[in-house]
């Protein structure tokens, strides 16, 4: 016994103290947009490169299952309240090329530098409105600052996690967005791609207050 | 026996995987590297790792800019109904271990450190069902709670298993290439460097351990025997011990020992500190060890930045390594850290003269990042400058001129410097090319393809350096939005055009020196030469080929 708390002393490591969040998104709902991208733009990738299917190609699954051998323990978050799991996703149909390539595949016996972790959040404004109150919202985000542009979603596909992509537009170097929210959704995170100046995933995050009547507050990140 | 899949950048040979399979090899595990490069990966790596069915994931977590792609990797797989263990490594998974177990379900354990041996343990102890929290060197998801068993112990370089070197190695005219370390860690303890962070914590003060040269020797020679290599790339940390006297004995010890086993002819590249620059010990490196490209951690010549960055070195011997550097017609290559959290406008300044110093040299500028673990982003962390999360944090400047010439520059300059294929590091592809024609074909090579090589990397430095300098001045002068809307798109317009022109130039003279040497260069003309056969089967395929303008192959 005395063994082991031995074995179990820390030392002489020092993992950094947590510190709190300043995002609205946490680092789960983050990956998980993330990789709900990456499956949408491989898919795209995949459709169009040969035209033949892969063994069992990942799909937009329709929710996320809480994994195997870890269902019954589920952690605390690190970092912020929201751990509930995000909504079933959509993801827009594939058009035309998929997001960024991250990074070039490249080497070349250099010694690269970090970009860096930059994106003026600030000046990203996004306004919604309800269309159908509960059903269909219009999503229209803009940027304010000449850093910060967004993306046609033509080009730059939009996905969304708690609901499904409508409509989408792009105009006057904003992005117009309708989303078909799923009943029962009290979330719904629209990512939009942008460079600010390196490439980003913008997500707009909406909030829906039932008990106020389907308010919806937003909040914009990037990840 | 059970099998292993390790997912990890494939760049090069990734030796932090590539250690760890052959680590678990002799144990008579078998292992899958996945290569996950770009986004264009996933659902191949996702798809590779399932087909395998391994009983163990491993997943790397080295950097940190890159953790959303492979923990996304973690979901995917949890989401395909992987059950196995899914384990990460790394630097980044490391410091973050307790936050990213209680964030990410998915993952089982975290391998904490240089991992050779802990996951040979966790892989016997997944295998066998037996209790993991025995095993040193893991965090672990206990009920709410993260339970991290004792720091492990630094596994012994003689005797660890040398890196599996599956696959054919890469080459640049015809020049195999391969990685290799001599040595683990990092005398020096920059405030911003996680390798420093890292090392401190299994070895407090000194930091770094070193292989015995005959060791190395042997090594070198095996791959020059059994794969052809003749290019060896050393991704020590720092290549160097602190002491020039050290660094004589041992450069020279290892040079003997090559030339004992009849290694033949052959180069390396290597890494330093500009404190490590001595006329004697770089002759020795030039000449004895072979070195055609020594990268120079300059990272700031400012005073203020050198105290931030906490480089232990002296604006002085920035300008003596690269006099030096110049005297012994040695290709270096650095960096610049040019906006740190206390960056000033003098301090800009200065170091846009550094680069206006050592033009001819390849070089890239940007900010310091704030990694996991290191004694910067603590302190930002204490002053409440952080912005983000522990995924990735961002910060504003010390002042908002600065902030301002920081982010005008990055509009004008994010995509030379960090962009897909940007110039900034392209370059110093071209002029290893140059570097290893000179060194291995004497009779072929000519110097005006040198001449060249430095002047296309001085036109790219002083046309950055110009607009950084045009960007600081508007932003002294307060300039209006307005001045500032005409000014750095302009200034923007005219760096994409120096570099469209410089490109082509790079390439013509890649192109060049093809014809007359053969083989195929790293100079960008379509494909890239250092990718291991893991990736090139892939970026090989037909329509990939007919990008190589006038390919000799
Ligand atoms: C070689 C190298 C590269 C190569 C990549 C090689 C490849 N893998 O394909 C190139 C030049 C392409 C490169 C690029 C970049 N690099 Co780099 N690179 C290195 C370097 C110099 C050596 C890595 C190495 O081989 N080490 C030797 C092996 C044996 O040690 P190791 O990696 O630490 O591995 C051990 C443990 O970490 C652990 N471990 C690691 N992975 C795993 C996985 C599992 C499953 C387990 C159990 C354990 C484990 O066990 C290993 C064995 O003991 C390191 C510095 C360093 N010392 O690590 C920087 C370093 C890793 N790079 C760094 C950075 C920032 C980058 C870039 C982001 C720069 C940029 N923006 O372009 C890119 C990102 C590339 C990418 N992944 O997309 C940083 C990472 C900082 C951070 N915390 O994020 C480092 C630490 C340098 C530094 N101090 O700044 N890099
Ligand atoms: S000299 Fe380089 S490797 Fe060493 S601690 Fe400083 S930044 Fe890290």
């Amino acid at each position: 016994m005395s063994d082991r708390k031995r074995k179990l002393k820390l030392l002489p490591e020092v993992l950094p103290a947590p510190t709190p969040s300043t995002r609205s998104t946490s680092p789960r709902e983050r990956t998980m947009l993330h990789m709900r991208r990456l499956v949408a733009a491989t898919a795209m990738l995949g459709a169009g490169a040969d035209g033949c299917s892969k063994p069992e190609p990942i799909s937009p699954p329709p929710d996320l299952p809480p994994p195997p051998n870890t269902a019954t323990t589920a952690p605390p978050t690190a970092t912020q309240a929201t751990t509930t799991p995000p909504d079933p996703v959509t993801t827009a149909t594939p058009s035309v090329k998929p997001p960024q390539p991250l990074p070039p595949p490249t080497y070349a016996v250099v010694d690269p530098m970090p970009p860096p972790a930059q994106c003026n959040l600030g000046t990203v404004n996004a306004a919604t409105k309800w269309v159908k109150e509960g059903e269909l919202v219009d999503i229209v985000v803009g940027s304010a600052s000449p850093q910060v542009k967004l993306r046609n979603p033509k080009e730059h596909p939009l996905s969304v996690v708690g609901g499904k992509l409508a409509t989408s537009d792009f105009r006057d170097g904003k992005v117009h967005a309708q989303v078909t929210v799923d009943p029962n959704a009290t979330m719904v995170v629209l990512s939009v791609p942008a460079s600010c100046p390196g490439w980003a995933t913008l997500a707009v995050k909406l909030t829906i207050d039932k008990a106020k009547g389907r308010k919806i507050s937003t909040t914009v990140d990037n990840y | 026996m059970p099998h292993v899949a390790l997912v990890g950048p494939e760049f090069e040979e990734n030796l932090s995987l590539r250690y760890i399979a052959s680590s678990l090899a002799a144990d008579g595990h078998t292992t899958d590297l996945v290569a996950f490069n770009s986004e264009a990966d996933f659902a191949e790596v996702v798809d590779q790792v399932l087909a395998a069915a391994p009983a163990v994931v491993g997943i790397s977590l080295a950097f940190q800019w890159r953790a959303r792609d492979f923990l996304s990797v973690a979901m995917a797989l949890r989401e395909r109904g992987f059950t196995g263990h899914i384990t990460l490594g790394g630097h980044f998974a490391t410091f973050e271990a307790p936050a990213i177990l209680a964030d990410f379900p998915e993952v089982d354990s975290v391998c904490r450190q240089e991992a050779e041996d802990t996951m040979r343990a966790l892989v016997a102890g997944v295998v066998s069902g037996a209790p993991l929290d025995e095993i040193p060197g893991l965090a672990l998801r206990r009920g709410d709670q993260i339970l991290l068993t004792p720091h492990p112990e630094l596994p012994n370089l003689a005797t660890l298993p040398r890196p599996d070197r599956r696959g054919e190695p890469a080459t640049c005219f015809g020049h195999g290439i391969a990685p290799l370390v001599s040595s683990r860690g990092c005398y020096a303890n920059c405030s911003f460097c996680c390798i420093a962070a890292w090392h401190e914590q299994s070895l407090p003060g000194k930091r770094y351990r070193l292989r015995e040269v005959d060791d190395v020797a042997d090594e070198m020679v095996a791959m020059k025997r059994d794969r052809n290599v003749d290019i060896f790339v050393f991704h020590d940390d720092n290549f160097f011990v602190p002491g020039h006297r050290h660094n004589k004995e041992r450069f020279s010890a290892l040079a003997d020992a090559l030339e004992a086993r009849g290694i033949g002819r052959y180069a390396t590249v290597v890494k330093a500190r500009p404190t490590d620059v001595d006329r004697e010990v770089f002759t020795i490196l030039k000449e004895r060890l072979h070195c055609i490209r020594v990268y120079i951690g300059i990272e700031t010549d400012a005073d203020q930045g050198l105290r931030t960055l906490r480089r232990w070195s002296k604006s002085r011997q920035n300008h003596t390594a690269i006099d030096l550097m110049r005297e012994l017609d040695l290709y270096t290559c650095f960096n610049m850290l040019v906006f740190d959290p206390d960056t000033t406008v003098e301090s800009l300044e200065t170091n846009i003269a550094f680069l206006r110093y050592a033009p001819e040299f390849p070089s890239n500028f940007g900010r310091v990042e704030l990694y996991a673990g290191t004694p910067l982003l603590a302190r930002m962390q204490a002053e409440k400058r952080c912005r983000g999360d522990y995924m990735q944090w961002d910060y504003s400047l010390g002042s908002a001129d600065v902030e301002r010439i920081f982010t005008l520059s990055m509009e004008a300059f994010h995509e030379r410097n960090f962009g897909d294929g940007a110039l900034a590091n392209r370059i110093m592809g071209t002029r290893f090319d140059v570097e290893v024609v000179r060194h291995f074909h004497p009779r072929e090579f000519r110097a005006e393809w040198l001449a060249h090589g430095k002047e296309l990397s001085r036109r790219l430095t002083l046309s950055g350096a110009d607009g950084l300098s045009e960007i600081v001045d508007l932003v002294k002068r307060n300039g209006s939005f307005e001045e500032e809307r005409a000014l750095v798109p302009e200034i923007a317009a005219r760096m994409r055009a120096v570099e469209v022109a410089i490109g082509e130039e790079a390439r013509a003279l890649a192109r060049d020196i093809m014809t007359s040497v053969g083989g195929t260069p790293l100079t960008d003309l379509g494909v890239d030469r250092v990718m291991t056969p893991l990736q090139r089967a892939k970026d090989l395929a037909p329509h990939a080929l007919s990008h190589i303008e006038g390919a000799a192959e």
